[in-house]
């Protein structure tokens, strides 16, 4: 995925004034993604905070306050994509489709125009266009991902029904085997 | 005249949220990947349940019989006589809210209804429609609704979405065992031939040879046989491992999957070098050679047919108590059933070590012993010699299995049995172990393929909880004691925190055990090199 010119300069035209705006953002993001869950569970997401009595909401609060970061920061690729991975691996096995699994991203530009617009610091042209460049690119290594997390989990189905009787499979071959000792193990060289 | 086309402005408006949905619409999207496939006409023959036939929850049409409505009524009403428990769960309950954000399927899927308050009142509401006088009068208005096709799929779908773990129940304040509510909507479901093929075929190869595989007794001595052969090799200790044998002190029951799948067979290595190291007479069973009871996942009865084989076959070869490997629900069936089911087992002594001398006392009745408790008391009683640095190429937390946990409170145990033998031991938050333990997402019965998906949302909290030691203390082993965490834990684990192992607690054991006569050990039990590979003797 390559980067549109410009967008991946750092704090673009007038974002390093942005930061202080980045907190309300997230949020902003944040309540927007969790309305594509059912109520209950969206007021569940949004209100407990500790992270293993609420793993789902605890994962989409960390990964889009420091996806926000890097909106109007550096977009460190590394980060980015460590942080999108964390939502994305969790809505590809949720009850969603492709699109709805990685829509939340889109969601970003949405959150950015409302509290921006609300709050009257909407940066010049250009610091917009770099932010929805940037988004769009967010978006794209999201698909990516989600690419990804779905050829893993065919992977890993597949390996698990080959797995299950590994064993038997081993004692078969010592049996098959004439006159030999007992079929080596996946242990490497022997003790 | 042609419609206007939308603006562009207005096309960009994609609405994410989901359409508001009454609750009680019981119409249920069967997607691939979320479900477990119907059960083979063959397994239900083999155990004479009803219909069976060839049909898939995806179906339209689920080939119920005719009168299944009447059948689904008549078994409620013949259990709410039968089992007080099931009366009570279904009228007591207050919707405080307590278990609704504690199960690891809700807080994985976000669906309303595997909040355990809402998935029980799947039932409740039919319960209240025909059994209770203000549903029969006011239908809707008196919280009831009709039993239609859709409300039995319904069923299917959510109660097959319970692990019947029991972590909900732990916080009702009225100590309602949301557990069993599903395992009466199972019941329900097999009296009319709709039941899961991951659990009719292990629990019909267990009626007709024993165990889960069908694994016929000279098969499962040639299994036992290798993993002797191996031991031999590693450690260059010849150990015995009888087969029904009769007039043995102790039957050893194991889960079947130790004798085929790794990493549960390195536990049987464990417990095999265990065994020989502190001289135990004792014998496995050919025909009691499974601990885990897929009945308990089916019906009461299939549970105490399947649980019956394990006393049959003590009474069969003498033996004075019976010892029980690191399997999950065989304990809950055993603590919470098997007295009342197949007992009391008046023909067998109350347990006692052989080593030891300790009396076993909350064996009394059922006269079975869990491993980690016999282990527990030998290192206490300082009858095993062990080396931790044996096992300092992990670093180990432990994933408290639901049942031993919270069906009979084995918490401290195998604890105390990992911290003799292993130097690094971190423990996950105190909000996801013990009797709060957050479920593998598999266990009842749901640990196929093709539900995969289901299972990966169902253990995200524990897998959370993992890669919470993993990055904060560099863990890289979970230990468990549970065939199906064995089995279930690897692919979940795969996914959420790539690189983490799953062991048995007496895989460890066996590690770090010091024997008489073996030879300088230079790799684990599978094969591993240690960390710090020990001098041959002599040298």
């Amino acid at each position: 995925m390559t980067l549109p010119a410009g967008a991946r300069a750092a704090g673009g035209p007038g974002l390093g004034a942005l930061a202080a705006r980045r907190s309300a953002i997230a949020g902003r993001w944040l309540a927007l993604t969790l309305e594509s869950y059912p109520a209950p569970t969206a007021r569940l997401l949004a209100r407990e905070s500790d992270p293993f009595r609420n793993p789902v909401g605890h994962t989409l609060r960390q990964a889009l306050s420091g996806l926000a970061e890097e909106l109007i920061g550096t977009m460190d690729p590394g980060r980015v994509t460590a942080l999108l991975d964390s939502v994305v691996r969790v809505r590809a096995v949720q009850a969603m489709s492709a699109g709805e699994a990685v829509g939340f991203v889109f969601l970003a530009r949405q959150a950015l125009r409302e509290e921006l617009g609300s709050g009257g610091g909407l940066p010049a042209a250009d610091g917009l266009g770099v932010l929805e460049a940037r988004v769009d690119e967010m978006a794209l290594s999201a698909f990516d991902l989600f690419m990804r997390c779905r050829e893993q989990i065919h992977a890993i189905r597949a390996g698990e029904a080959r797995g299950r009787t590994a064993l038997l499979d081993r004692i078969r071959e010592r049996e098959g085997r004439s006159g030999g000792g007992p079929a080596g193990m996946d242990r490497g060289a022997s003790p | 005249m042609a419609e206007e086309a939308p603006a562009p402005a207005e096309l960009a408006k994609v609405d994410y949220r989901p359409p508001a949905r009454d609750w009680r619409e019981p119409a249920v999207d069967f997607r691939r990947g979320t479900y477990c496939y119907g059960a083979a006409p063959k397994n239900l023959q083999y155990l004479g349940l009803p219909n069976p036939r060839p049909w898939q929850p995806h179906d339209a049409d689920w080939k119920l019989p005719p009168d299944w409505k009447q059948t689904i009524l008549a078994g409620m009403k013949d259990r709410l006589e039968r089992f007080r428990s099931f009366r009570l769960f279904m009228d007591i309950c207050v919707r405080c809210g307590a278990c609704a954000d504690k199960c690891h399927f809700y807080l994985g899927t976000g669906d309303p209804k595997n909040m355990p308050v809402l998935r029980a009142e799947l039932m409740r509401s039919v319960y209240r429609r025909y059994f209770t006088l203000p549903g029969r009068l006011l239908g809707r208005l008196g919280g009831g609704r009709e039993l239609t096709e859709d409300v039995l799929k319904e069923w299917f779908y959510y109660y097959h979405q319970c692990t019947e773990c029991r972590r909900c129940s732990v916080f009702c304040p009225f100590g309602i065992d949301t557990a069993e509510v599903t395992m009466m909507g199972r019941e329900l479901l097999t009296l009319v031939g709709c039941n899961i093929n991951w659990i009719l075929e292990p629990a019909a190869n267990c009626y007709r040879t024993g165990n889960h595989l069908g694994i016929q007794p000279h098969a499962f001595k040639d299994s036992v046989d290798f993993a002797v052969d191996e031991l031999e090799e590693m450690t260059g200790i010849r150990v015995e491992a009888p087969i029904n044998k009769k007039g043995a002190e102790i039957l050893y029951v194991i889960p079947s999957a130790e004798t085929f799948g790794t990493p549960h067979y390195y536990t049987l290595l464990g417990t095999l070098l265990l065994f020989h190291a502190i001289g135990l007479d004792y014998t496995l069973s050919a025909y009691a050679s499974e601990g885990g009871n897929f009945g308990l996942f089916t019906s009461h009865e299939v549970m105490k047919r399947l649980n019956a084989k394990i006393y049959a076959e003590a009474r069969r070869l003498g033996v004075k108590w019976i010892l029980g490997g690191e399997c999950g629900h065989m304990w809950r069936v055993v603590h919470q059933y098997m007295d009342t089911m197949n007992g009391p087992a008046d023909f067998l002594e109350e347990p006692v070590s052989p080593v030891t001398g300790t009396r076993f006392a909350q064996a009394r009745s059922t006269k079975m012993v869990h491993i980690c408790e016999f282990t527990a008391d030998l290192i206490r009683e300082g009858k095993l010699r062990v080396d931790p640095r044996r096992n300092d190429h992990w670093v180990a937390t432990f994933h408290d299995s639901c049942n031993p946990a919270r069906a009979m409170g084995l918490l401290e145990e195998p604890r105390f049995v990992l911290r003799s033998v292993c130097q690094r031991f971190h423990e996950m938050p105190e909000s996801t172990i013990r009797e709060r333990t957050f479920c593998c997402g598999s266990g009842s019965g749901l640990g196929t393929d093709e539900n995969f998906e289901m299972r990966m949302r169902g253990g995200f909290p524990r897998a959370n909880a993992v890669r919470h030691v993993r990055d904060r203390f560099g863990v890289n082993l979970v230990a468990c004691i549970c065939a199906i965490d064995k089995a279930t834990l690897p692919p979940l684990l795969e996914y959420w925190v790539p690189g983490m192992n799953v062991a048995g607690v007496h895989e460890l054991v066996g590690n770090a055990l010091v024997v008489e006569g073996e030879k300088a050990r230079t790799q684990d039990l599978r094969g591993q090199p240690l960390a710090s590979p020990e001098a041959p003797a002599g040298a």
